[in-house]
């Protein structure tokens, strides 16, 4: 059946529906994948999990010479958690790595400081040459429609280059996206990083050699520490990806939250959502990412984090749904500006290239009225992110 | 000597790639074309497309122009709702290079001769997914009661079909439970067997050992890990011998 005529379907728990980008499926009563894959949250054994992810990390321990694991982080609470469990409860010696965004916060800058400190930890950061970086950007969303994309593509393939060039053959990540929002997998599966599952996802199927295609503001050479290792070097270092989230009861909330509290990790307010951890340490993401997603999908990124906390039974959906009106109409017009100044466009300009990609913007849900329980549930202990006046691009404070 | 065969089976459900689990539980997976093409690098030997959207009383032709737009090189079975001579004909006309048969072969199996006329025998697999209950195997296809495996036989006996996609309909899904090879006689299956659902690779060496085998096929294994079609060609011939199947070189390009 064509995908015109595929039938609309709503997921009677959360506010997903058929229309979401990973392709959710349904089941006979209405339940969507990914609730029905979060259902096993409660239902697996987790104890033997976590004794299964012992036994899968227990032959690269303690390699002697080099480090027992890349693991992928970011200037979020979350990724503390994620090393805490690597270096702490496995015994792994893991060498972090970080791609920069070049949109990074003061709460994110904090975070990965803090992280490396915290657990003693060697971590290698890569920051692609601003000026190629700002190329990049420029390419994808006048291409694509995406300013996230670049980061993506770096975000996914660094710590696998840094695996397979340095013959450390396990790369541990936190949690697969796909998985969690749309039950891509069964965490039984405890499936791994593929090629596959970046091409289609985080690359939107765009590799970044096709970017370098027709009148490009990319050449060849650009875009080559972006490319995917080929599949003789991931064969001849035997380098495998895992995920955390499939060994152990996934919350990001909660495990924010833990972290906050017991390592001092910032957590900020965010435009367009009342999750204070999530991609905190990009000023873009919840902002021009943000109006990106809200114009292609008829969403924002408070749709994420509602479903999530919706499967895990912390807001009911009535009130899920009034919050998400209430965040539909956010002023982000700061935070903009600021973008546009960095790449050299007007709010004109950007609006031209939405409704190329995407078409005229669907009129926002009336602002609704919701109650502010819920969201002052979570913490705050960093400056909101639309007080920040610039990008940091590199630590310690180099501003571009 | 020919070799066997490492066949990648490819549920659609409404146009998506599935994970599927025991044919009752379908996790999104992805696009055909990526899937395709992935593991076409990965050099698995053939790919069954199979379209399991519920209430299909005709092929999803759609699905078959996302098959040619990925430009694979390896052979391409498709099934799904093909009840006509004209339907198989249309669909090899359109790019795959057999058609798998379930329904047919228990609705119209002179439907199956008449498509067998067209494209010949050689382009057609029959499905027939089997339960291992009360200690005794069954036939389960979708759309009909289950019935004895030893009526079953008699069906397929003269069926014009050139394969059997021997399929463990409770362990699709999962790796290391299959239960149905072992229970069949190698001497009883009157065509060539691919056997699918629930194998490991130990399991599938196994099958390859058998006369009657011409291959064997995974599904949710091959979606799950980076270069899962090497690894599983590299162990299965490590434990059945290097003969059993060819052997595939990872692309050294990006």
């Amino acid at each position: 059946m064509p995908k015109s005529e595929r039938p609309f379907v709503q997921c009677r728990a959360c506010l997903y529906d058929s229309h979401h980008p990973f392709g959710l499926t349904f089941d006979d009563s209405g339940l969507c994948s990914g609730c029905t894959t979060h259902a096993e949250k409660t239902s697996l054994d987790w104890g033997a999990r976590f004794a299964r992810l012992e036994r899968v990390v227990s032959p690269y321990r303690g390699r002697k010479g080099n480090y027992d694991c890349v693991m992928p982080v970011r200037g979020t609470a979350e990724y503390f958690y994620a090393v805490d469990v690597v270096k702490n409860r496995l015994g792994l010696n893991p060498l972090l790595v970080s791609f920069n965004s070049h949109f990074n916060s003061q709460a994110g800058i904090h975070n990965l400081d803090l992280l490396r400190e915290t657990f003693d930890c060697d971590i290698l950061q890569k920051t692609i040459s601003p000026p190629l970086y700002k190329k990049l950007i420029s390419e994808t969303l006048s291409r694509l429609g995406s300013v996230h994309w670049p980061w993506l593509a770096g975000h996914t393939v660094w710590p696998v280059r840094v695996a397979v060039q340095n013959d450390i053959p396990l790369i541990i990540w936190s949690d697969h996206q796909p998985t969690e929002q749309a039950g891509m997998f069964s965490y039984q599966d405890e499936n791994e990083m593929t090629r596959r599952s970046r091409h289609e996802h985080d690359l939107m199927q765009w590799e970044p050699q096709e970017l370098t295609s027709g009148e490009s503001l990319l050449s060849a050479q650009d875009v080559l520490t972006l490319q995917y290792p080929s599949d003789s070097q991931l064969a001849k270092t035997d380098v495998r990806g895992i995920y955390l989230a499939n060994y152990l009861p996934w919350d990001t909330r909660r495990y924010s939250e833990e972290m906050v509290s017991k390592f001092g990790a910032s957590a900020a307010q965010c435009p367009g959502t009342f999750d204070t951890y999530d991609h905190v340490d990009n000023l873009v993401y919840m902002s021009v990412h943000d109006a990106i997603k809200r114009r292609k999908l008829g969403y924002g990124r408070v749709r994420d984090h509602l479903c999530r906390e919706i499967r895990f039974g912390r807001i009911g959906k009535t009130e899920a749904i009034a919050l998400e009106a209430a965040y539909a109409q956010v002023d982000t017009a700061h935070v903009n500006e600021m973008f546009f100044s960095w790449l050299g466009i007007h709010a004109q300009g950007f609006e031209w290239l939405l409704k190329h990609h995407f078409g005229e913007a669907l009129p926002a849900p009336r602002p609704a009225h919701a109650s502010t329980t819920f969201t002052s549930s979570y913490l705050r202990n960093a400056a909101p992110l639309e007080e920040a006046q610039e990008f940091i691009l590199i630590g310690k404070g180099l501003v571009l | 000597m020919a070799y066997k065969r490492l066949v990648a089976v490819v549920p659609v459900l409404e146009g998506k790639v599935v994970m599927s689990y025991g044919y009752t539980r379908h996790n999104p997976a992805g696009n055909l074309k990526t899937t395709l093409r992935n593991l076409d690098r990965w050099g698995v030997d053939e790919i069954v497309v199979i379209d399991i959207s519920m209430g299909l009383d005709a092929p999803d032709f759609s699905l078959l122009g996302q098959i040619r737009h990925a430009a694979i090189r390896t052979p391409v079975a498709f099934g799904g709702g093909i009840r006509k001579a004209a339907e198989a004909v249309k669909a090899i006309s359109l790019g795959c290079d057999r058609v798998v048969v379930e329904t047919l072969i228990w609705d119209a199996p002179a439907e199956i001769s008449a498509i067998s006329s067209a494209v010949g025998q050689q382009a057609i697999i029959g499905a027939i997914p089997v339960v291992h209950s009360q200690g005794q195997l069954w036939a389960a296809p979708v759309r009909h009661a289950r019935e004895a495996l030893q009526i079953c036989m008699r069906r397929i006996q003269d069926l014009q079909v050139s394969e059997l996609l021997v399929i463990d309909r409770e362990h699709e899904g999962t790796q290391g439970s299959h239960a149905v090879a072992g229970h069949i006689d190698v001497t009883v299956l009157p065509q060539k067997v691919i056997w699918f659902g629930g194998l490991d690779t130990v399991q599938a060496a196994r099958c390859l050992q058998r006369l009657d085998t011409v291959g064997v096929a995974f599904g949710n294994p091959f979606m799950i890990q980076e270069l899962a079609v090497h690894q599983h060609r590299q162990s299965i011939r490590t434990i059945a011998g290097a003969g059993a199947l060819r052997k595939v070189t990872p692309y050294a390009e990006v």
